[in-house]
């Protein structure tokens, strides 16, 4: 009588435990790795330094298509949208920018060597009531070829990176409803 | 004697009508505005050529196949910039990187001016949207103030 019990529940444990770390907050994860179902991008602050308005947009825009793609958030928002008030286990992305230096595209083409553009962001992660997640500082340059605005793109790579090493792939595979918000 | 004083005093009546003309098609440009997309518009490719319209408190802006309409109440700021890029653009730039002795750096010395557009707007649920265009050069200006009359909202004033 005693048996049989024995192996269903041994036969539950790991879905017991699947279910409980799915429910618990992000730093409590066996990976060690954070997990959140939804993130709430911000446009990143350039405070004293001046950034370009095209520049501010495009690493906005980057940020939300790449980190959209890495697929460890269910649904990812742009600031602003109503629809990310009651959702659980979100996450904010706020960026600050560190320095920034323009470039010249003809001059890379020219020389190779100069007239690189160069941006570096503090980023943040931190959870709803404001408790930080990750912090880290994160960094896009074009060097050789491109137009000044692909160093946004590279930036945006280097976020994505930062975030498939620190976040977990969600536990839950069901999307929501209405789908990923644009 | 006469012909050429009917001529001459037909002269101003000819510049102002050109004049009217010019500044007429400065306001309006019946064909729309042939812009790049750079980034930002989600239901249009990026890098696509389109043509774009403001019209009826709205901003029009078609691809081939694709297209976006923003409200121009939607949008809360404008800028405008200027930039230059690669008159050999594209594949044949891919391809310039293989022409031997520098070809591709001679290539890039070559390049025509530019002005981008940046707008910020919401969407219908107040999320944030970057868009980016660039266009011929003075034609930034003109497209910030014919938005600004629609109704957008611009932290720089049109000048």
């Amino acid at each position: 009588l005693i048996k049989p019990f024995l192996r269903r529940l041994i036969a539950a444990v790991p879905l017991i435990l699947a279910c409980t770390a799915a429910n618990l907050p992000a730093q409590s994860r066996p990976s060690g790795k954070l997990s959140a179902s939804a993130i709430e991008i911000y446009p990143a602050g350039s405070g004293e330094i001046k950034l370009p308005p095209e520049f501010q947009m495009a690493i906005y825009e980057n940020l939300i298509s790449r980190v959209e793609k890495t697929a460890r958030f269910l649904q990812v928002f742009r600031e602003g949208d109503v629809r990310a008030e009651g959702v659980p286990n979100l996450v904010v992305m706020h960026e600050e920018l560190r320095d920034f230096k323009a470039g010249s595209e003809r001059l890379r083409d020219v020389t190779t060597v100069a007239g690189a553009t160069t941006i570096r962001l503090r980023l943040q992660i931190s959870s709803r009531d404001g408790r930080i997640l990750l912090d880290r500082e994160v960094k896009g340059k074009v060097r050789f070829y491109g137009a000044n605005l692909r160093a946004t793109d590279d930036l945006a790579k280097d976020v994505t990176k930062l975030i498939r090493e620190n976040f977990d792939v969600p536990w839950t595979s069901t999307k929501p409803a209405a789908g990923p918000p644009r | 004697m006469r012909n050429h004083r009917a001529q001459l005093c037909l002269l101003p009546a000819i510049f102002l009508v050109l004049g009217l003309s010019v500044s007429a098609s400065a306001q309006t440009k019946p064909g729309g505005y042939v812009v790049q997309h750079v980034l930002g518009l989600e239901n249009i490719a990026r890098n696509a050529r389109c043509t774009m319209n403001i019209d009826g408190g709205e901003m029009r802006v078609q691809a081939k196949t694709q297209e976006e309409i923003i409200k121009a109440s939607s949008i809360e700021d404008v800028f405008t910039g200027a930039d230059s890029e690669r008159i050999v653009g594209g594949t044949l730039e891919v391809l310039s990187l293989a022409v031997p002795f520098g070809g591709s750096r001679f290539l890039s010395l070559f390049r025509r001016k530019v002005d981008t557009l940046t707008l910020e707007y919401r969407d219908e649920n107040g999320a944030l949207h970057g868009a980016v265009l660039t266009m011929k050069p003075g034609e930034a200006a003109e497209v910030k103030k014919q938005l600004v009359a629609a109704g957008a909202h611009a932290s720089i004033p049109a000048m």
